[in-house]
Parts: C-alpha cells; structure tokens; sequence
C-alpha cells in the first residue's frame, strides 16, 4: 500500500455504490437548467435553413436575393458559398465512400428530403423563417434511391458522382471456418431475410447552437448541446480553415441525445459561417421536422441468407449471413458502424465461426449516425432472432437453448473469435432473474388455458438480451480505414483546490442526463475523504478547463469506466499534492497524513491537522513559506487522462480487443395478441442488468427504465419510414408517436453484479440496453403467432401483426439435416 | 397520386365552360385565398391556405393552362409549394352536358413532397376531393372565391407576391394588363356562407369587417 493510498482511511461505506440523490434534480426540476436555447448572445441573430423537399435533385439555382432585401436580414449563405470559404468535411471512410466531398451546405446536388441548400441569418427567428421562404431554389428532380439492397445494384442512380457507387463502404468478416461447420453441422437453418428498421432517439431537446466567430480575435465561440465537442471540432477545423485552438465549446445541461447529437457539425459550421459574414452571434433551435428530417437517423439493416450450422444437441457452431447497412445520404460518424458492431461479434453467445459479408450504402434518405446501442443492436436483434427460430425450427427449449450457447461464468474473461475479451458476467443468472421476474411458469400456465379455450386473445412470452459494449477502443477504425491515425481512448478531468480549500472537478464529458456531477462526485469524495456536498463538479463541458482529450464527450457507454476514472485520477493526484503539503505543514511523514471530513491529519495525533482552506493558502497565497522543491511541485489544479490498456487492433484480420467493458441486459416479457386486430399489449416486462459494480444504484435503475422505454417504443410503434421517392412520412410526432409514458408497462427489474477486472471501480459502462426490447418482443411475438409465421422485422406494430395472423410472409426459414 | 370524381353544376355547358376556363375565376375560387395574380389567359400565381392535415398551410402555386379544347376539356397544372414542400398537380376537367345542367368529370394527379408529405399521406385524396369541390361549387355560384379570405386579392395583373409574414400587397398592374377591377360590393370580403350565417347574428359583412363595431360590446 503506497503512502497516498493509505493516506484515507477506507470509510466503513464509501459514497460509491449509494444511492446518492442526485444533484442535477434541484435546479432541473425547477425549471433552472441551462439548454442551448436558454443561451443569448449579445447582437445575436437567428438562423433558419431552406431544405430540400426532394429526395434527389439537381440544384439548378439558388437565388437568395428577395430574402437579402428584407428588412432585419443580415445575411445569408448558399451551398456555393461554402465551398468558395470551407473545405469538404473529412472523411472517415476510405475510398470510394472516402471521396465524398461534404459541404456544410449542399453542393450541386441534394441528396435527401431535408438537406440544406441555404441558410438564412436574420433578427428574429420569425423572420429568418420568413426569408427562407423567399430564396428561390429551382430543382430538376432524380430518381430516388430509398433501399439499401437495391442501391448497391449497380443500376441504381448515384448519388455522388465524385465517389462513382453507392457503396459507402464494404468488407468481410471471416473468423474461424464457416463452411467447415456447416459441413459438419447436423442442422442447417436458413433464414431470407431479416430487416431490422429505422427509427431515431427524438430527444427531448432538438439540436441547437448559438456561435459567435469573433473576427477581432479570429476565435468561435459555439455554444451548443452537441455530445461530442472535440469529434466536432476535428470536423470543424479543417473545413472552417481554422485551428481547434480557435474553437471553444461549451454545453452545460443536455436534454438528451442518445448519440444522434454527435452529428451536430454541419449546421454548426454554417452558423460560424453565417456568424463570420454578418458579424454578430448566430443562434439555431432546430424544430421538431427539422429534427425529424435532417438530424441523424439509426441504421437500418437487412440481414440476407443466414446460415446457422446446429449440432444434435443445440450447439449452435456459428452463422453467415450478409449485411447491408443504410448510411443515408452523407457519411455521418459512418462507417465506424461497419465495425462497431463486430465488438459483439457473437452477442452473448460462444458461436465460434462467423462470416458476414458487410456492406453499407449510400441512399437517399437522413444520414444515419450514432443512436442508442450504435449499430450492436441491428447485429445482436439478428442474433437473438436466429437463436429463436433454430429452437423453434428443432424443437428446442428456448431458454435451454440460449443457457447452453451462453459464454458460461467461469469462461470469463472470455475471448471472441475476433479477438474481443468480454470481461465478466454471469448470463444464466440473469435469464434465470428475468424469467422469475415475471413469473413465466404462471405466464405459462395461462398461455395453456388460453389455448384450451379457443381464445382469440393469444399470449406470447419472450425473452432477449443485448451487451452493451463501453468504452470503444478507437482503434478499430482501422478495420474500415487503415490509414487514419486512431487508437486506444481516453478521458480527462481536472481537479483543483481553490483558494478557500474548496474542491473542484471538471469533466471532459457532456452529460445528457446520465448524473455525471453526482456520480463524479461520489468516486472523488471517497478519494479525498470527504462528503460529496463538498465537492463541485462543473455542470457540463468547457473546452477552457483544459479537461479534454481527443475523444471526449459522452457516447458508447464509456462515462463509468473513462470519466470515473479520470475523475478518480485527477482526485488521487490532488490528493497527493495535499498530502504532501499537509506532511510538511504538520512536520509529520507523508505515510502517518490522512484525509477526513475536509482536514488533513496525522494519523496517530489528532491534535495535529490542517484544513483544506489552509493546504490552499499555503499553495495560493503563502508561497513563499514553502520549501522552493515542494511550491515548485504542487499546483492544487490536477489534470489526469485515464487511459483504457488497449492496442491498436489488426486491420487485416479485423481482430483485436475493440472495447473494454461489455454490459449485459436480459429481458423477458409477456404480451397478448388480439387476433381479430394484431394488436399487441404488454402484460408484463422486465429487465435485468449486470453493469458491475453500481457506483450509483439509482442511477443506473433509470438508465434501464429509459432503455426499456427506448427499446418498446421501436418495437412496436416507432419507425421511420420513406415513400417510392424518398419522402419521409414520419416528419412529426403525429406521424412517430414516440413513446411515452402510458405506453410503458410497469417495469420489474433486477441486476447481476459481475464486477469488470478492466476498469478502476469495476463498473461496466451501461445505458445502451436500448436492443433487448426489440429482440424480446420479437420472441414474444413469434412464441404467441406459432410456428405458422416468422418474425422477420423489428417493427411490429399492429398491422404488421395482423397480417402475420393473416398468413403473410416476409421472410422465409428452410432446415437441412443430416 | 391520381383523384378523380364528378360534380354536376346548376348551369348550361357554355356558361360552365366560360367560368371554368377563365383563370381568373379559377383562382379566385381556390381555397383561403389570399391572392391571385393573373399574368397572362393562361397563367396565374396564388397564394392560399388549404387545409392539410394538422390546420392549413400558406402555400404559393403557379398555375399554367396547358391544354384547352373548348367547350369541354381543359387541363391545368399547378406548380409551387410551401417552406421546405414540393407541390405539383395536374387537373383534367371534362364537361359534359347533364339535363339542364353540367356534369364535370375531374381527375387530379397530384405530387406532394417534403414536410407536406408526411402531414397529408393519410388525407390528400380527400383533400383533394374537396378542394376540387369547393372550386367547382364556388365556380358555380360565381362568386369568385370558395374561401377568399377578407381583404384577398383577387385581381389580374403582373405576379404579386405575397411576402410571407406580411399582409398580401395591393396587385399591381402589369402595362398592357386590363386593370383590376374592385370587388363588386354585393360580393363582399366574406365567404357567401359565412357572411350568411353572420347575418343571421344580426350582423352584415360591412358591419363585421369595421373593427370599430367589435368595441361596442354585446348587441352588435
């Protein structure tokens, strides 16, 4: 045990693992949160886009002079503009998709209903959508290409013609023997199709930005509620010609963003644009449509000729099967996903050969981007629906089939075929906790009871799971672009003592809701010896604090193992530092100091200890008492970058350990089926999690309830859905009804606590459950249709249903067997 | 999208065929109108306000007259849109003689596209039919204008736009243009049917429209 380590005193009960009250609720629930639309800026002006009413057009003009003459316009910008003062957006992609050249406006070309052709700066929000209406935009209108599938035919239309296809990106997954083991497999399933739909996050709070590019000292000020600054800024930089030291982001409270608000950086960009040309601060809140249109949709996917090699006894040795991803109209954060979802490569499963032929298309439709569970859900849903028709087709028990394919608990750490190590877990347990929580045995039993009556309500019991892969190794962006310099991951914070002794932390994260402040402070409380009400932890992000790396922000399920972590790190190099000074000021060795209640002592003498406010004075203010070798060691302002232990992952054989900490959630759900209608109820649901240690039960038990909630909402009504031309029909919430409250059940949930060996607490990053839903209602629903239909789709809403009942097919299933 | 239908209108082919192919009476007859300009015999711009699936939305359409054959086909299309919509359709109208009247046969292709899209996939055949209707009807009665709006302009001359955010603009006169006429005074800013059921209050449509009557309370 080091001098510092022992220097606190484990408490009887540390502050992590409590239920501690959350310290964002106070001024949250009454109405005082600061939102990016609660942002002014002195001189500001407000930004209205005009966007496209076609799904692929050719721009033939643009003509904003009405709009210009009007009173209270200060200025406008065309897609021509742009690339007069920007450079296209770089690309993540390698060619083909990584010749697409990304304005911040269109160019020449739109390329889905809702891109931006040209933007409006005015003097109210009401007059700069009155002038948009006035700049005239001519379009000579192309065949839309809305599927996929049917975009990567060569035929199609193109919708970049600097790229020359429609093939965004495209690779092959190929570990261990495929064709071996259906060669030795007693069962072949096979299964047409699966289609796994789109659908979005609809965050309480739209986009949103107020920037200012200050021509005095050349520097921009945005203001936003985007999730991922610096990502932001590395798109920013290049295309406004300028250097990430010229950015300056700031957010303070998010209402939500599920991954969609990394995508922000385009509109930012015409706002510093629009900022730079009328000299004065642009400010943007994105309507609902426009968020509906033009934000950031999930990916859709359809899964073509799934094989599954079954041995007699339920081994499920593997799958093949071919993917195709639609990215939408603009690489957005895309193709990450065309690798991402190899980091659960086999789900929860032991498959051991795997072959997925991976292609993800350009179409005429929103771009897609990061949404709750990014591009793992589509891989897992296909999974779990593979597991349940190879039971159903072989007769197999479902729950013994899923316990016997699980990765086992003492299997852990466990290691994929591409080289992914799940650390922990314990899946049987979980399934077990989630069956009894809704007591399928009784479930059963009226299931029976319905069936001897001839009901024609039927009931259905399914059951599902998902991991939630934390904390990327970003590395693996390597697996779709070997020539971009990424690896590894990180997160910084910063922790200071002021000048009265107060405690202070910064975060290179940007909360959406996920307690950042209370959780932070719990973990540095426990490190300094201190109530958390002490400790201050900045709400929100704030370039200037210095406490960001390269990939700060809040995604993927990182906060608990990077944030924590440099939070905890930041709070022991602080700690060392006031240790040290305390050693000196008490005339006492650095291993006899503790830390409590706010004071530093000695150990064996209570008579001897200093308070915080006097290790501050001693630092800030009466320097000069301190030996020159210490005053020139300390600063009381500690930053600390936590490091995940990854390596750069093999981009030849797309093997290596993609991300760190891997959540499991297992669901299980009853629901009823009216015959007559399709219509479906939820009986009863619940959701067991294993995040590892909990650093805040409370907390997490609202990740899960917003997961679940998630997840129903796109099972059953939420979709996004394009016409022949690629005109969107759900651009409100007339159209999408999101869910809500009264459309969620009563929830029951439990957890597993298997703690991680990888991260600083033993927390797994979680709250991207958001897939089981959709797998588990999908189970529910083929148990109660019978083997006389196949599920095939993740969307089922009534009418879908209906016509399952009906006899009509989407997909079909064929066994081979020995 | 295709609609089609049939109206019989209380008047003799060649009086239904003169109301009908006069672009003028078209556009005054399309509903909530708020202007129309007529360029040439062939052409008018409209703004107007047709209901869609949540309220109404202001829209601005360019008509154009492409096929006449007097006295009993004319087809006209319809270019325009509103903010960040797409609006195009082409109405076919056939006249025929019916007893003493005229039967009109009417089939619309129409192409809605945007935000308008998505709020009218579930009404826009009836919307469509409606609206299509309600022109006819207003044709019929000659009243110029099946929902104008008070204070319409429903006028010939060169293109006035109506700005949105603003009150639509006096039309202006193209050189060479016959000159607007007023409003007959019996035709009044009122819809026939409101300006009815307004009278049955007790009220006139000259009385509704003087802003001073609404401050004299109750009894007006």
């Amino acid at each position: 045990m080091s001098a510092a380590e022992a220097a606190v005193q484990a408490p009887a009960q540390t502050w992590s693992g409590q239920s501690v009250q959350r310290v964002e609720d106070g001024r949250l629930l009454q109405g005082e949160g600061q939102f990016v639309d609660d942002v002014s800026m002195h001189r500001q002006g407000y930004v209205h886009f005009v966007r496209s009413p076609y799904a692929h057009a050719r721009i033939v003009s643009v003509d904003v002079s009405r709009a210009e003459a009007m009173e209270g316009v200060y200025a406008t910008l065309t897609g021509d503009e742009c690339v007069e003062q920007c450079d296209p957006f770089f690309q993540i992609a390698p060619e083909p998709g990584g010749k697409l050249q990304e304005y911040p406006l269109a160019v020449g070309k739109v390329r889905y209903q809702g891109d931006a052709v040209a933007a409006v700066l005015a003097e109210t929000r009401e007059l700069a959508r009155d002038a948009a209406e006035r700049i005239e935009v001519e379009y000579e209108p192309l065949p839309a290409v809305v599927d996929a599938v049917a975009a990567a035919d060569p035929r199609s239309a193109v919708l970049h013609d600097e790229v020359g296809t429609n093939q965004a990106w495209h690779g092959e997954f190929d570990f261990g023997d495929i064709d071996w083991a259906i060669e030795q497999a007693d069962h072949v399933v096979r299964i047409d199709k699966l289609h796994f739909h789109r659908f979005s996050s609809t965050p309480l709070e739209c986009f949103g930005a107020v920037v200012n590019w200050d021509r005095g000292t050349d520097s921009i000020e945005i203001r936003s509620n985007n999730q991922m600054p610096m990502f932001g800024s590395m798109m920013l930089s290049p295309t406004l010609r300028v250097g990430v030291n010229q950015l300056t982001w700031h957010s303070q409270d998010i209402g939500g963003a599920f991954g969609i608000k990394i995508v922000s950086y385009p509109q930012i960009g015409v706002l510093a644009l629009l900022s730079r040309k009328a000299r004065r601060p642009a400010k943007w809140t994105e309507t609902r449509s426009e968020h509906m249109i033009a934000s950031g949709h999930g990916n859709e996917r359809t899964f073509l000729d799934i094989e599954v090699p079954v041995m007699a006894d339920g081994t499920i040795l593997g799958f093949r099967c071919r993917a195709y991803d639609d990215a939408g109209a603009y690489l957005h954060y895309e193709p990450l996903g065309a690798v991402i979802w190899s980091q659960v490569l086999t789900s929860v499963y032991r498959f051991k050969h795997v072959h997925v032929d991976y292609t993800q298309s350009f179409t005429n439709k929103c771009p897609t981007c990061p949404n709750r569970g990014y591009s793992r859900l589509q891989h897992m849903w296909m999974l779990e629906r593979v597991v349940d028709t190879v039971a159903q087709q072989l007769g197999f028990d479902r729950v013994e089939l899923r316990k016997q394919n699980f990765v086992q608990p003492d299997e852990y750490p466990y290691e994929t075929p591409n080289g992914c190590v799940y650390d922990s877990g314990d899946l049987p347990l979980g399934l077990d906790k989630a069956l009894a929580a809704i007591d399928v045995e009784g479930w059963k039993r009226k299931q029976a009871e319905r069936r001897a009556e001839g009901s024609t309500k039927r009931i259905g019991i399914g059951m599902g799971s998902t991991l939630d892969s934390g904390t990327n190794n970003f590395g693996q962006a390597r697996i779709v672009n070997p020539e971009l310099p990424f690896s590894g991951n990180g997160e910084a914070a910063v922790a200071k003592l002021d000048l009265y002794g107060e405690v202070s932390l910064m975060l290179g994260t940007t909360p959406q809701g996920q307690s950042h402040e209370t959780t932070a402070g719990q973990v540095v409380a426990d490190v300094l010896g201190m109530d958390p009400s002490g400790i201050r932890v900045y709400a929100g992000f704030n370039k200037e604090h210095g406490a960001y790396v390269g990939f700060s922000g809040t995604y993927a399920s990182q906060f608990a193992v990077t944030g924590i972590g440099a939070a905890i790190g930041a709070a022991e190099k602080l700690r060392d530092e006031i240790i040290r000074i305390a050693a000196f000021a008490l005339q006492a060795d650095e291993d006899e100091i503790e830390l409590r209640d706010g004071m530093a002592s000695v150990r064996s003498d209570a008579e001897r200890a200093i308070p915080l406010i006097g290790i501050a004075n001693l630092v800030y203010s009466n320097i000069a008492v301190l030996p020159p070798e210490l005053a020139d060691s300390v600063s009381l302002n500690c930053r600390h970058v936590y490091r995940p232990p990854f390596e750069v992952p093999d981009h030849e054989t797309k093997t290596g350990q993609l991300t760190l900490t891997y959540a499991s959630q297992i669901h299980a759900a009853v629901v009823e089926i009216d015959e007559e209608t399709g219509q479906i109820e939820v009986l009863d649901y619940a959701a067991v999690d294993d995040c590892g240690t909990r650093i805040n039960p409370q907390v997490v038990e609202g990740q899960v309830h917003g997961a679940v909630g998630h997840g129903l909402g796109a099972a059953l009504h939420e979709a996004l859905h394009y016409d022949e031309d690629g005109q969107l029909l759900q651009s409100t919430f007339w159209d999408y009804h999101p869910i809500q409250a009264l459309d969620v059940p009563r929830l029951k949930t439990d957890h597993v606590e298997s703690p991680s060996p990888f991260s600083t607490t033993g927390a797994k990053g979680m709250g991207e459950g958001g897939g089981a839903p959709l797998a588990t209602i999908c189970s529910a629903i083929q148990d109660a249709l019978g083997p006389d239909a196949l599920v095939t789709d993740t969307h089922n809403p009534a009418e879908r249903v209906f016509r399952l009942l009906q006899g009509e097919a989407d997909g079909t299933v064929e066994v081979t067997s020995r | 999208m295709r609609v089609t239908g049939t109206e019989v209108l209380a008047l003799t082919p060649d009086e239904a065929w003169k109301r009908i192919s006069d672009v003028e009476t078209l556009g005054a007859a399309l509903p909530s109108v708020q202007a129309v300009n007529v360029e040439t015999a062939d052409r008018f711009t409209a703004a107007f306000r047709p209901t869609t699936g949540l309220g109404s939305t202001p829209v601005r359409m360019t008509f154009t007259v492409t096929d006449r054959q007097a006295p009993g086909r004319l087809q006209v299309e319809g270019r325009g849109g509103a903010t960040d919509s797409a609006v195009h359709v082409r109405c076919d109208l056939a006249l025929a003689a019916n007893g003493s009247g005229t039967e009109v046969s009417w089939a619309v292709d129409a192409q809605v596209l945007g935000v308008l899209r998505s709020l009218t996939q579930r009404v826009l055949p009836a919307l469509v039919t409606d609206q299509v209707t309600d022109v006819l009807r207003a044709v019929r009665d000659g009243n110029g204008g099946a929902g104008a709006e008070p204070g319409a302009d429903v006028g010939t001359g060169g293109i006035v736009p109506v700005e949105p955010g603003s009150a639509p603009p006096a039309a202006a006169p193209a050189a060479g243009a016959p000159q607007a006429e007023p409003p007959a005074a019996d035709d009044g800013p009122l819809d026939p049917e409101h300006a009815e059921r307004i009278a049955g209050a007790g009220a006139n449509a000259d009385e509704i429209a003087d802003p001073e009557r609404f401050k004299k309370g109750p009894g007006w």
